[in-house]
């Protein structure tokens, strides 16, 4: 295994390590803070190995969050709490409760359930209908969330979760799932999918099945996606139903584009930026006395950057392979080019609109 | 048969509101590409604005929040979409992302989170009774004035030089423009009636629940959006027709769905939302030109 081919895995690492390093040497809120934006670079990853690897815009990705932290809370609240503030649930998992590690795996395979469950149906949407499928899920989970109060409390929310997420938690969460993404990417199903991102009717003529391949990328973004989710209870240890709704989908979303959304790299210069922005923003806001800096900010520079940069930070591509480690002839042959696939996107995006999603 | 009448009437003015709400997002979509989630906010400026005007006479308070709207409307165009309109739809999404949360933090700067209440509609509360069943002013109101706007839009847009521009602009926007259409004239208008469309659903919202708050836009445009994709894509009738039958849905699971079940209605709603894609992934009324051509 040269270091080539696990491009550009390495330097993310580094990056996220980094980032929990500094983190660390700051203040306990300012840590909670970038711990969150850890958990939420899970969530971007995630996302990215469904809408990044396949082309297809998703609206909906936070329902399959919702599922892995309800779920997985749900399962890791401790019997004794169970008794005392959930009276109404059903026997069965009034009497279970698992080790918070265990309690976030199966969180993450009902997600996964869920997707499958929609899987096939991409075999026929395409486009924005897809997008909008994965949407009608989000607000279903939302209103089941809140209204079957027996199991999850409703709109009081689910308390009682372990708080067993720290910084260094969260690290090792982004980076399994990070590795899990990049292997998919790179896998046979991956790099067809890709294919069939920059041309679908080229890549079905040569034998892809896309609509196929589209729903097993969907349940693998789900179940990384669901891991966060877990992850995200444990961090939160209670939380209601609109901790994981719009506002959260809408933040994800606009880390995977500020950061270029066809690139792991991407995904993780996204939500690192603006985990970072947030922060800086907040610690300005506190000391100049400013309510509602932040939140100005935040939204003025994301338009800033997409303004200068529309295709996002990284331009969709992966962060180049460095000079002195070794020169292009040395390996004969790289698996991917990605730069050459989003300077086709560039040239047919010159057209307003286009069938891209 | 009272009941009957009276879901009908629910149908038909949440159906007309949606169809409203829809035109103004497909509008915006078949020119340019864009979902503009900020409508929501062209909403909420509209909401505002007739709170501040609510000591006017109605037609000026009316015809003042227009102008505000569209005002808002058309330098939202200008300063945040007409950058970035050459780059992927997706940069274009988190635009308008980022400017609706731009726009409610701001009106929580201004006034508060808090809702506002005003008396500005409160002349359509009361109920007429038509032999027997009583039927709400606003219900009226609404299902008259959507069925007048959708009328003039359809004969803006099949009829007018500017209206064949813009399906022009709708069907190829390069063509278009090699062939004399101007863009940002054409996007501008756009933009124009959707603020339009906006300022008069704001006025049937704020009519209906007597108060204005920073999140005010967020519901209206969600449905908005996605009577948009299930009606085909930015598709102009089928926005209207997604709108209507989003409306009916709604008022009848409201109104069959079993006691214990009628606070999952979203869910419902929105499964009917699902099957329909699943069962026809290009909308309701595809829109031929949008179709892949090899």
């Amino acid at each position: 295994m040269t270091l080539r081919r696990i491009w550009p895995l390495p330097p993310l690492a580094l990056l996220i390590g980094l980032t929990a390093l500094v983190a660390s040497t700051l203040s306990l809120s300012s840590e909670r803070d970038i711990t969150t934006g850890l958990v939420q670079l899970g969530i971007v990853i995630g996302l990215y190995a469904f809408v990044g690897v396949s082309g297809v815009f998703s609206f909906g990705h936070v329902a399959f969050v919702a599922l892995g932290a309800y779920v997985s809370g749900v399962f890791a609240v401790p019997v004794a709490l169970k008794e005392v503030l959930y009276s109404g649930m059903p026997e069965f998992l009034a009497q279970t409760s698992v080790s918070p590690f265990v309690s976030i795996v199966i969180g993450a395979l009902v997600a996964a359930a869920a997707g499958a469950l929609l899987a096939p149906a991409f075999g026929r949407l395409a486009g924005l209908s897809a997008s909008l499928a994965t949407f009608a899920l989000l607000v279903i989970v939302h209103d089941i969330a809140r209204n079957l109060e027996s199991v999850t409390r409703g709109t009081q929310g689910l308390q009682g979760v372990p708080a067993e997420t720290t910084l260094w938690i969260a690290v090792a969460w982004s980076l399994v799932i990070l590795t899990i993404a990049f292997v998919f990417q790179s896998s046979r199903i991956g790099l067809q999918l890709r294919a069939a991102r920059e041309d679908p009717i080229a890549a079905e003529a040569m034998g892809v099945f896309v609509g196929r391949l589209r729903g097993i990328a969907l349940v693998v973004s789900a179940f990384l996606v669901g891991l966060s989710g877990g992850v995200y209870a444990q961090l939160l240890s209670s939380f209601n139903p609109n901790v994981f709704y719009l506002d959260l989908t809408f933040l994800t979303i606009a880390m995977l584009v500020v950061g270029g959304i066809y690139s792991l790299s991407g995904a993780v210069v996204g939500a690192l930026t603006l985990t970072w922005l947030a922060h800086f923003l907040r610690d300005l806001e506190a000391s100049l006395d400013r309510p509602g800096l932040t939140e100005v900010g935040f939204a003025l520079l994301t338009i800033g950057i997409l303004i200068l940069r529309p295709s996002g930070i990284t331009g969709s591509r992966e962060l180049p392979f460095p000079q002195f480690l070794g020169r292009r002839g040395d390996q004969a042959k790289e698996p991917t080019s990605p730069g050459g696939a989003s300077d086709a996107r560039k040239l047919s995006s010159s057209v307003p609109r286009d069938d891209a999603p | 048969m009272e009941t009957v009448v009276q879901t009908a009437v629910n149908a038909l003015s949440l159906g007309g509101l949606y169809a409203l709400l829809a035109l103004g997002i497909a509008l915006i979509f078949g020119i340019m590409g864009l979902i503009n989630f900020a409508y929501g906010e062209l909403m909420m400026i509209g909401g505002y604005a007739l709170v501040l005007v609510s000591g006017q006479p109605l037609p000026i308070a009316l015809a003042m929040t227009a102008a505000v709207v569209v005002f808002a409307a058309l330098l939202m165009e200008r300063i945040a979409f007409r950058p970035v309109r050459n780059a992927d739809p997706t940069t274009l999404l988190v635009t308008s992302f980022a400017l609706s949360y731009l726009l409610q933090h701001v009106a929580i700067l201004i006034f508060g989170s808090f809702p506002r209440s005003t008396s500005v509609g409160s002349g359509l509360d009361n109920a007429v009774h038509v032999g027997g069943i009583a039927v709400s002013k606003v219900d009226i109101a609404v299902i008259v004035v959507a069925a007048l706007l959708i009328s003039a839009l359809a004969v803006v847009v099949g009829r007018t030089t500017t209206g064949i521009r813009m399906r022009a602009a709708a069907e190829d926007f390069v063509m278009a423009r090699l062939v004399g259409v101007r863009a940002d004239r054409i996007v501008a208008i756009g933009f124009a009636i959707s603020g339009l469309l906006a300022a008069t659903a704001a006025y049937f919202l704020v009519a209906q629940t007597g108060s204005v708050g920073p999140t005010f836009g967020v519901g209206p445009v969600l449905v908005a959006f996605i009577a948009t994709i299930v009606g085909g894509l930015g598709s102009l009738p089928g926005a209207v027709v997604a709108g209507f039958g989003l409306g009916f849905v709604t008022a009848v699971f409201q109104q069959v769905l079993p006691d214990s079940l009628v606070p999952y209605r979203e869910a419902f709603v929105f499964a009917v939302v699902l099957v329909t894609l699943i069962v026809r992934p290009e909308g309701l009324i595809p829109q031929r030109t949008r179709a892949v051509r090899v």
